[in-house]
């Protein structure tokens, strides 16, 4: 069956529009109503951007691709911009690696189906949405950093940014919504309350910061923290400390964590990731795919990272971003702050040890 | 009295006073001490005045689900010879930082009184209540015969409150601490048991993070041979834990500590063949930062078990799948949501008499990372378990279609929680409200007591709500509704409703105006960040005498907006302990 990917392409040719004016109408009801996202600001904007960009994402069929990997924050326009130059060089096989959804077995067939019909409207209007508008307006500094006492649960595990793109979420499916930063899911400082056009508020990106959702308890989202960034702090107790880390991979639609301290060497860590973005190969998602696919995907996936055609980096403490292998393993826990398997086109100019920051490689 | 003569001493007695009660008072309250629900027992003392006195000098346990609807001197006058007390304070929202710091519910006043009223007082369960450690030694040094603390989701006390505790109360039975802002200084308020120190039967420190002594505990854990309950810390490591077991076979509920250590193969062997000797453990938790090749050492003790909490450790699919092929008679399931569907399809698959299921979020604020559960799992728990009656869900997808099949599969829902967690999305594939979806709920489960809605709704939800939510007992909305008229069907509708809980909805006064009358046969409503002004909440005041109605207003906002508002009924009158930032009206 044509992978999801390739279903997002035809169904984006056809009417990526239509989804995305079934939302727009509705989503200006909803939104102009509420407004306490300060939504109604935006969906006149963003309508002209979706149909604008829908057109755009008729002719090029690789921007598809593209969009999956937007669980990085640093996905911005420009970035993408690139990822699309490296697209156009004609890998298809890619978009049939990089189906949006993990699972391939009978039962879950309809399922997909459908998904896959979200995911389409999803990402064409993520791409929409996204790049044309929003890229203008998060290029800047737009991350909002939880911690310096916006609210007491800064205890996240969060070494990057946030932002929030509240009309693109409210409005499309879930792999939109899911990729995409949400407006409230995730940041939770002040409240934008009803009736109040809150655009005003923190200058460009930010939408509504929201305390108190999801309606997790503090204690346990902190405990879940602590327990998840157990990292650098050594407890002194007997066994490995947790060492958690983001683990993406460009076209896949999510990221990974991975705790490092499972692991004692390289080769570990390295078949623990085939395994794990295996399931982006061929919709397959742990040990519960049929044995003999799961050897396809892993090997097929094996023969990506060893083929050089993807590279496993790091980014360290100090930011830059580096191959993985070159320094002794123990030293590598302690200064790898997240991976990410990335095309070896793209790993050009990262040498091991290279102290160099390209933009395209390095957002973090 | 045999059957007889109470027919005898019944014909005897004339009409006028055959509506007097013809037991003696004793043989009344003895039948009535029996009862131990309190909604039982405020049906009985509506009967007559006899009854109501018989009710009150029998009552030993009293429930009181808002600190502030009554005051403690009430409560001693009306019932003199209570041993054990629940109290709630907060409104729920605190729990997400809703409301501010010092807001109240000080447990000190109710301690002072019970001190002169209850001198017996033996258990004290506390829910969203601000305690200090000068309250917690207070305690500790009034109550000799005080047996059982249980602290759930309070704040205000370190770990000195609890070693005063430990010291002083010589028949302790249970210290439950469960989840609570606690001020952790260390662990050696557990060797402040004394030596000869051997009656507790109910230990948990689970919510504690700092090391304990862990000698003082392998001691106290030998010398309590009727220890039923132990749940440990993280500090605890597997090894310390399989001292443990050795001493405590018996538990019944067993938190364990850190589930990671490196262990050598005999230690493992050791702590499976430990843990296989606990035939009576029917609770299990903790399982801190598991490691899915240690899991199998449970595997034995599962047999029996009906409460899995796994809301701690981070398992994969595969780990739960086999973890669950173990627990055939799991009745609650508590799990993160890194178990994705495929876990759940394992729950549906293994555990046929379920019934609650709990699924938290493992990165609820992080969206890069987007796994977790989908519409997916859930339906497939719904196939696989016919009895589920309990669910809470985050996710981050949903749809009206799944919604309806998991009530169709599951028609007992008593608590149906579902938290899509991205507000105001709408059903992922048809891009619609979720108001089908809930509608397909309160019209399924006739049963249903609490209800709370998520995800993209206009006020139809509402309108279903009202219509068919005939038992509905706790409803709490987010991010939903279109206008006044969707809190107006609830309102109107949900004629048990007991607790409303709104926040961020375009509802302002004409619905918060509809419920007048409604309030004081409710314990409280709380409406946040609403349309709802200080006009409106006036005028409720100003109605509504046996209410009280309270403002909490947030920095820099319009002087005329409401921002917060809690209403609950009362017969303690305004309180006097707000903090400045809560306005009483």
């Amino acid at each position: 069956m044509s992978p999801p990917l390739l279903g997002v392409e035809e169904e984006g040719q056809g009417s990526v529009s239509s989804p995305a004016d079934d939302c727009i109408p509705q989503n200006g009801l909803g939104i102009k109503e509420w407004n306490y996202l300060g939504l109604s600001d935006f969906s006149s904007v963003d309508s002209s951007g979706v149909t604008s960009s829908s057109e755009d994402s008729k002719n090029n069929l690789n921007l598809k691709a593209t969009e999956l990997r937007l669980g990085l924050p640093g996905s911005q326009s420009p970035e993408r911009k690139t990822e699309l130059c490296l697209l156009n060089s004609g890998k298809l096989d890619e978009k049939a690696l990089f189906p949006l959804l993990p699972s391939k077995d009978g039962t879950c067939l309809p399922l997909q189906k459908s998904v896959v019909t979200g995911n389409k409207r999803g990402f064409s209007d993520t791409m929409d949405g996204f790049s044309e508008m929003k890229g203008t307006m998060y290029t800047e500094k737009s991350w909002m950093f939880h911690g310096a006492g916006m609210d007491s649960q800064s205890q996240q595990p969060l070494s990057h940014a946030k932002y929030s793109v509240p009309q693109a979420s409210v409005k499309k499916d879930w792999p939109a919504n899911a990729i995409q930063e949400q407006p409230c899911a995730t940041n939770r400082t002040n409240l934008n309350r009803t009736g109040v056009s809150n655009n005003s508020r923190s200058a460009p990106a930010a939408k509504a910061q929201v305390v108190g959702w999801p309606p997790v308890r503090s204690f346990r989202t902190k405990t879940l923290a602590t327990s998840s960034k157990n990292n650098d702090e050594v407890d002194g107790k007997p066994g490995p400390a947790a060492v958690f880390v983001k683990v993406s991979m460009d076209g896949a639609p999510y990221l990974r964590k991975v705790d490092l301290g499972m692991y004692s060497t390289y080769r570990e860590l390295s078949s623990a990731l085939e395994k794990m973005f295996s399931c982006f190969t061929l919709g397959q998602c742990g040990a519960h795919a049929i044995p003999g696919k799961e050897m396809l995907s892993e090997s097929k996936l094996k023969d990506l990272l060893h083929g050089s055609e993807y590279v496993l980096t790091y980014e360290d403490k100090d930011g830059d971003w580096m191959l993985v292998g070159d320094v002794p393993w123990e030293m590598f826990i302690e200064t790898c702050k997240r991976l990410k398997i990335m095309k070896s086109t793209d790993a050009i100019g990262l040498a091991p040890s290279a102290m160099d920051k390209s933009k395209k490689d390095c957002q973090t | 009295m045999g059957s007889s003569e109470l027919k005898r001493s019944k014909d005897s007695v004339s009409d006028e006073s055959a509506r007097r009660s013809s037991f003696p008072d004793e043989v009344l309250e003895r039948v009535l001490s029996l009862l131990k629900s309190h909604r039982d027992r405020s049906s009985v003392s509506l009967v007559c005045k006899d009854w109501y006195n018989a009710e009150r000098w029998s009552r030993t346990h009293v429930f009181i689900g808002n600190c502030y609807s009554v005051t403690p001197e009430i409560v001693a006058r009306r019932f003199p010879r209570i041993r054990s007390v629940t109290l709630k304070g907060k409104p729920r929202f605190s729990d997400f930082n809703l409301v501010p710091e010092n807001w109240g519910a000080d447990i000190h006043a109710w301690l002072v009184v019970f001190a002169a009223k209850y001198p017996f007082l033996e258990e004290l369960r506390l829910k969203r209540m601000a305690i200090s450690d000068e309250s917690l030694e207070f305690l500790a040094i009034s109550f000799p015969n005080f047996k059982a603390l249980s602290l759930l989701s309070c704040d205000g006390f370190s770990t000195n409150g609890l070693a005063a505790i430990a010291t002083h109360c010589k028949n302790l039975t249970e210290l439950d601490i469960q989840e609570n802002g606690i001020d952790d200084k260390g662990g050696s308020w557990l060797s402040c048991f004394p030596e000869r120190f051997m009656s507790l039967e109910v230990l948990n420190f689970a919510n504690l993070t700092s090391d304990i002594n862990f000698d003082a505990l392998e001691k106290l854990v030998g010398r309590c041979k009727s220890m039923r309950v132990l749940k440990l810390n993280r500090s605890v490591s597997l090894e310390q834990l399989q001292r443990l077991l050795v001493s405590a076979p018996q538990l019944a509920e067993l938190g364990t500590g850190s589930f990671s250590q490196e262990l050598t193969i005999r230690e493992y062997e050791e702590l499976e063949s430990t843990l296989s000797i606990c035939k009576n453990m029917h609770t299990l938790s903790g399982l801190w930062d598991a490691k899915g090749i240690y899991l199998p050492a449970l595997y034995p003790a599962c047999s029996h078990l009906t409460f899995l909490n796994l809301s701690y450790a981070a398992l994969q699919s595969v780990e739960l799948a086999k973890l669950l092929a173990h627990c055939p008679r799991l009745k609650r399931l508590w799990v993160l949501d890194t178990v994705e569907d495929k876990g759940l399809e394992a729950v549906g698959l293994n555990c046929p008499l379920l019934e609650e299921l709990r699924v938290f979020p493992a990165d609820p604020f992080d969206d890069e990372i987007v796994h977790g559960v989908t519409e997916a799992g859930f339906v497939a728990v719904s196939f696989g378990c016919p009895r589920l009656h309990y669910v809470l869900y985050f996710c981050r997808q949903m749809t009206n279609a799944a919604v309806a099949t998991i009530v169709q599969n599951c028609p007992d829902f008593t608590h149906f929680r579902l938290c899509i967690m991205n507000p105001g999305q709408p059903d992922y594939l048809t891009n619609e409200p979720m108001d089908e979806a809930f509608g397909a709920v309160v019209k399924t489960c006739t049963k249903l007591q609490r209800l709370s809605v998520s995800g993209l709704l206009t006020d139809l939800t509402f309108e279903y709500i009202g219509r068919y939510a005939k038992n509905l007992e706790t409803l709490s909305v987010a991010f939903a509704g279109r206008s006044d008229w969707g809190m107006q069907c609830v309102l109107g509708g949900c004629s048990k409703l007991r607790k409303l809980e709104i926040r961020d909805c375009p509802f302002g006064n004409a619905a918060l105006l509809s419920g007048l009358e409604k309030y004081e046969s409710m314990r409280s409503l709380w409406m946040s960040a609403c349309n709802v002004t200080m006009n409106g909440c006036r005028l409720l005041a100003r109605e509504m005498p046996r209410l009280n109605v309270e403002v909490m207003k947030e920095d820099g906002s319009d002087e005329s907006q409401a921002d917060k508002v809690y209403v609950y009924r009362s017969i303690a009158g305004p309180r006097r302990d707000a903090p400045p930032s809560v306005l009483t009206l």
